[in-house]
């Protein structure tokens, strides 16, 4: 049908009708505003600057013979002994803890905020769906701290570490690193949404989740299975182990199949139980 | 077009509760296609829960309810596309200014060129005064201003059906007067179903009027037909003379229900409750002046207003009264 404009109704009538428009304004929200800047300011600072006083603190003449035997190392003895794996294992600690805690607080307003605001009930009375609400949103912030906190921190953490070192990072081992963050990243987004989503207190979601984010390492003693469907030990020394993570860093292969998938199986159900539960929601 | 035909929004027994609190109950609402329906009840009567279950915010408890014949939960999005809403208080993305408010709008109703979308967003601009306005950041809009985008976001699609929550009710005499006219001049391409718990406005634009009290349906009528029908005739006159043994024939009349009588300034006032009519319409006045006792000031019909319907069918409506 076209009316006088030359324009034509949009007649969709499928489970994601409004995505388009929806993350196309959310994304606004995080690049046509100062959000971006403010962002990537804050983890260059916190990511770069934490590696940047580190790795430069590590004597230059240590460094290529510490480099060298990263592939070697097993045990968190071994981690403890060499200066880059440990400086490494701290500054990972540090970033896989740092990142949850941003996503966390990212995530969780998005859909108490817009329900408290009443803009989630002027939306809705609009063609849209509940699922591409709340998916345009998971998307669009993903992608704003996927690329202001890992992306343009995981490049220059790269030449950082390559400078300091003298010679390319392996970058094979550097990408796995990222790609696990993202991970982990992921999945505190996806906490945040499905609690957004079942409580309407915004100190309720931040407290399961940060206790999660926090708590969660500590139970792999007492729980040791936990360990292979979370990503609690991609990058924390929880258990007397190297973190999985780590070792990737090092350039080694160590088993990340099952954890990986956990993990995306915690996210996807994270997301179904938001969407579901969205549906329900009265506005 | 048969009456079922044109009816816009169709209610049965539609019914909401909160947790225990019956918050609407037994809804039955009928609005006719072009016409500007007047949602008429005191604060918390069940108006903006009735308006979120007529566009799927809220599931009913009981009851169904069809706009344009799609059902109200299950064809939500169907009957969005026809539909532009307008919330109590409404709320925008306050980093968007005004323009692009209605460009973000308008996508989800619209394909097209982008000349085409901005001439609509221009269009709709215009229609609510807001073109000077429209590259402002919506932070900056005073509560007028904001009413006034809202019934352009809720215009942007040409809709069918304009369902507005209290469009005029925080706004100044000056932007209220604003506000009626453009649901005026709408009127002759959408139904406006609009909740209000102003009487005037209602009695100034509605040709419809339901009432809602304590969320039950007490009324439902034309305003023509409601004024007319929830009360006797009452006459009033202004008189000076000997009153009392005027009074006294009037009120022996088999037409005349009730002779109420006080004191203004320096005459007597009467208010005479007739039950026919047209035997007082044209006998009363002849019947008043029979005795020369009494010389006659002032005649007249009394104007029940909507406001008077109202107080008497909520039972004094102390909430609604405005």
């Amino acid at each position: 049908m076209e009316n006088t404009n030359g324009l034509r109704m949009v007649n969709e009538r499928v489970w994601w009708v409004g995505f388009a428009n929806l993350f196309h304004a959310n994304n606004a929200k995080w690049w046509r505003t100062k959000k971006w800047i403010t962002q990537t300011v804050f983890w260059l600072l916190f990511v770069n600057g934490m590696l940047a006083s580190m790795i430069w603190s590590i004597p230059a003449e240590i460094i290529p013979g510490a480099f060298a035997s990263l592939g070697s190392i097993k045990t968190m003895d071994g981690v403890q002994q060499n200066l880059i794996a440990s400086v490494l294992m701290n500054f990972l600690a540090m970033y896989a803890l740092a990142i949850p805690v941003g996503a966390i607080i990212a995530g969780q307003d998005s859909i108490i905020g817009e329900r408290q605001a009443g803009t989630a009930a002027w939306i809705l009375s609009k063609p849209v769906s509940r699922s591409a609400f709340i998916l345009s949103k998971l998307a669009a912030s993903t992608i704003g701290i996927l690329i202001t906190g890992v992306v343009i921190q995981g490049v220059l953490a790269y030449i950082q570490l390559s400078l300091r070192i003298g010679s390319p990072w392996p970058i094979a081992g550097f990408l796995g690193v990222m790609g696990l963050i993202l991970l982990s990243l992921f999945f505190y987004i996806a906490l945040a949404y499905m609690l957004g989503a079942i409580f309407s207190n915004r100190g309720i979601v931040l407290g399961i989740s940060l206790a999660v984010a926090l708590m969660g390492p500590s139970m792999l003693r007492s729980l040791p299975v936990i360990k292979e469907i979370t990503p609690w030990t991609f990058f924390i020394p929880a258990v007397d182990e190297v973190p999985s993570g780590l070792a990737l860093a090092f350039g080694q292969t160590p088993e990340l199949v099952l954890p990986i998938i956990g993990t995306a199986l915690f996210c996807l159900v994270f997301i179904v139980i938001a969407l579901v539960r969205f549906q329900r929601e009265e506005l | 077009m048969n009456t079922s035909n044109s009816l816009v929004i169709e209610t049965n027994n539609l019914s909401k509760a909160f947790r225990g609190v019956q918050a609407l109950t037994g809804l039955n609402l009928m609005v006719q296609q072009h016409s500007i329906f007047g949602f008429l009840g005191p604060n918390g009567a069940g108006k903006t829960t009735t308006i979120k279950l007529l566009l799927g915010l809220s599931r009913p408890t009981a009851g169904s309810g069809q706009i344009f014949g799609y059902d109200i939960q299950r064809e939500s999005t169907s009957i969005r596309r026809r539909i532009g809403y307008l919330a109590q208080d409404p709320r925008y993305y306050e980093h968007m200014t005004a323009r692009e408010t209605l460009r973000f709008t308008a996508h989800f109703f619209f394909t097209g060129s982008r000349a085409g979308i901005e001439e609509r967003i221009q269009e709709t601009l215009r229609l609510v005064g807001l073109e000077d306005k429209a590259d402002r950041p919506i932070k900056s809009f005073s509560g007028g201003e904001r009413q006034r985008l809202g019934i352009a976001q809720a215009q942007v699609n040409y809709p069918d059906l304009l369902i507005l929550d209290e469009p005029a009710a925080s706004l100044d005499p000056q932007g209220r007067h604003d506000v009626l006219e453009v649901m005026e001049r709408l009127r002759k391409h959408t139904t406006v179903f609009y909740s209000t718990h102003i009487l005037s406005d209602v009695q100034r634009v509605s040709d419809t009027v339901a009432i809602l009290d304590h969320g039950k349906l007490i009324s439902q009528a034309p305003i023509e037909e409601l004024l007319n029908s929830n009360s006797k005739p009452i006459y009033t006159l202004g008189l000076k003379g000997e009153t009392e043994k005027a009074r006294q024939r009037i009120a022996s009349l088999p037409w005349v229900v009730a002779v109420q009588t006080k004191p203004v300034n320096n005459h007597i006032s009467w208010e005479v409750t007739v039950s026919d009519d047209g035997i007082a319409e044209a006998q009363l006045l002849k019947q008043v002046q029979l005795g020369d006792e009494v010389t006659v000031l002032e005649f007249g019909r009394m104007k029940v207003d909507l406001e008077d319907i109202f107080l008497t069918l909520t039972e004094g409506g102390q909430n609604g009264k405005h």
